[in-house]
């Protein structure tokens, strides 16, 4: 088992109360398959992926009870030397927005350098190939021109394949993708699909990915979780999941999925 | 840049800092006589093709003074700044990143700094301290970098919650890389022009304190101890007084200008602390 979370709960301290936003949920990953994490909006898809990595600020909320064993060991009881060492190395995240994720004073090539150095001793020529690497590994075109260019001079869609070089150049172990296709219109969407499908193959990277389209999810995942108010309603094989799904809120999702596509037609 | 140029007012105020620039690094070119060489009998002679600002008491050519007196303000405006802006940008930075208690903390340390009469505060550590310019420079510096302190706590306040941070700090980057990498070269656009307005008040500063003769010593000439050797003579030669006078205002006037210049092609915000 790559990645076994058990009986998570996470708050949020607001001003005058504490919100449970994940409330003891038990997950598993399984070396090279991909996850798929869906629910409705602050259901605590997000948080659950923050965790993985730790990344709560301590002034918005805390990890208030249970263990994420990732290979082994429990992430709860790591030196944050320790945890920047597994950030980017082995746990890579993309997130939704791609123009915002980029660094809007540096170039692509300079941020993926950069994240290079940070962390291994290379030669600026060793990065730069690294770099290219990764861009082709991304599938773009015309690399050497992305290297040199500003996020702002980049399609939605170049930016996200840049931002995905830039999470798997340190060729990660587990790839947690924040709904990273929600921004980008529909043909790139089902492209960068592809690439990650096409990652998972080629590097055996494990992805968790969280997303509350359906149909996306469809084309992507080996296992569905189902998420709804902070806790997991449902854990099933994609099959299983569409023909005969256990839980009322799953079988209520897939009933909005029918009537839209009632509505299209 | 092409749009400071094409602001009037602004492009003013590059040739009167460029100007003074090349003015401070080719001083003993440009200077016709040594400025401190002591000639008795031609004292206090009016402008005239020879001494085009005459001399003073000593007899010292005062256009040459005044030309290695703009090496010393180019300096002491340059390095004072700097100073400031460097312990703005650590302070202010820590504050505005790490938040809570840590902010807190600096931020009334920022505001018990501000409630000195800055001008005050330099004329009692001088006093205590031995006036050269070394110290003058570093004195300034360290009474007057709260400005930058709160505009770059600013800048990180917003810049730290855009995705680019939370993506740079999920791919594994320390806190030291984020702040020195990522977020200060995306704030510092107000703290540049700050700093060139702080130039300004830097060289203000220096004279009045060269004035008040604990500022730059002479023989070491300065535009500010130029006026005050010409206090002595005041009514009767209006050059050692004029001048001096004039080469500060329009110096400070030329740092204003571009700062404002600068501030309406980078920032259309409206009000930036010097």
């Amino acid at each position: 088992m790559l990645l076994e979370i058990k009986n998570l709960k996470v708050c949020y301290f607001t001003e005058d109360k504490t919100v449970t936003a994940v409330d003891g949920i038990n997950l598993n990953m399984e070396k090279g398959k991909v996850l798929a994490l869906v629910g409705e909006t602050a259901c605590g898809k997000s948080t659950i992926a923050l965790s993985i990595g730790r990344l709560i600020s301590p002034y918005d909320g805390k990890i208030t009870n249970g263990e994420i064993i990732f290979k082994g060991k429990d992430i709860m009881l790591l030196s944050s030397k320790e945890l920047q060492n597994l950030r980017g190395k082995e746990i890579s995240y993309i997130f939704q927005e791609p123009a915002s994720s980029l660094n809007p004073v540096y170039t692509v090539g300079e941020q993926i350098t950069e994240l290079l150095h940070a962390h291994t001793r290379i030669s600026k020529a060793e990065a730069k190939e690294k770099a290219m690497e990764g861009l082709k590994m991304a599938q773009l075109k015309d690399i050497e021109r992305i290297f040199a260019s500003y996020p702002h001079q980049l399609s939605g869609g170049m930016k996200q394949r840049a931002m995905i070089a830039m999470a798997t150049v340190f060729k990660p172990i587990l790839l947690i993708a924040d709904e990273p296709t929600t921004a980008l219109d529909v043909t790139v969407q089902a492209r960068i699909i592809e690439l990650l499908i096409k990652l998972k193959n080629d590097l055996g990277l494990s992805i968790l990915f969280i997303a509350h389209d359906l149909n996306l999810v469809s084309t992507i995942a080996d296992k569905i979780a189902v998420m709804y108010q902070g806790k997991i309603v449902e854990v099933c094989e994609k099959e299983t999941f569409y023909s005969n799904p256990k839980h009322d809120y799953t079988k209520m999702l897939l009933a909005t999925l029918r009537d839209l596509k009632e509505i299209r037609r | 840049m092409r749009k400071v140029f094409r602001n009037k007012l602004a492009l003013f105020g590059v040739i009167v800092v460029g100007s003074l620039a090349i003015v401070a690094i080719f001083a003993p070119f440009i200077a016709p006589y040594d400025p401190a060489e002591i000639n008795i009998k031609d004292a206090l002679l009016s402008p005239s093709f020879e001494h085009i600002f005459g001399t003073d008491q000593l007899g010292r050519d005062v256009f040459s003074r005044m030309i290695y007196g703009a090496r010393i303000s180019l300096v002491i405006g340059f390095v004072a700044v700097g100073i400031a802006v460097f312990i703005g940008l650590i302070i202010g930075s820590i504050a505005g990143y790490y938040g809570g208690r840590i902010d807190s903390i600096l931020m009334r340390f920022v505001d018990m700094m501000l409630c000195f009469p800055s001008f005050f505060l330099i004329l009692a550590l001088i006093a205590l301290l031995e006036p050269n310019i070394m110290i003058i420079m570093v004195v300034i510096g360290i009474t007057s970098w709260m400005g930058t302190a709160r505009l770059i706590r600013a800048e990180i306040l917003s810049l730290k919650e855009r995705e680019f941070i939370q993506a740079s700090k999920v791919l594994g980057a320390s806190d030291f890389r984020i702040i020195v990498r990522h977020l200060i070269p995306n704030g510092i656009g107000p703290v540049l022009v700050s700093a060139v307005l702080g130039i300004a008040a830097a060289v203000l500063i220096e004279s009045s304190l060269s004035f008040l003769g604990i500022g730059v010593q002479p023989p070491t000439p300065s535009w500010g101890n130029i006026l005050m050797e010409g206090k002595a003579t005041l009514g009767v030669c209006w050059w050692l007084i004029l001048l001096p006078g004039l080469a500060i205002f329009i110096t400070v006037l030329g740092y204003n200008l571009l700062g404002e210049g600068l501030r309406e092609t980078f920032g259309g915000r409206k009000k930036y602390v010097a």
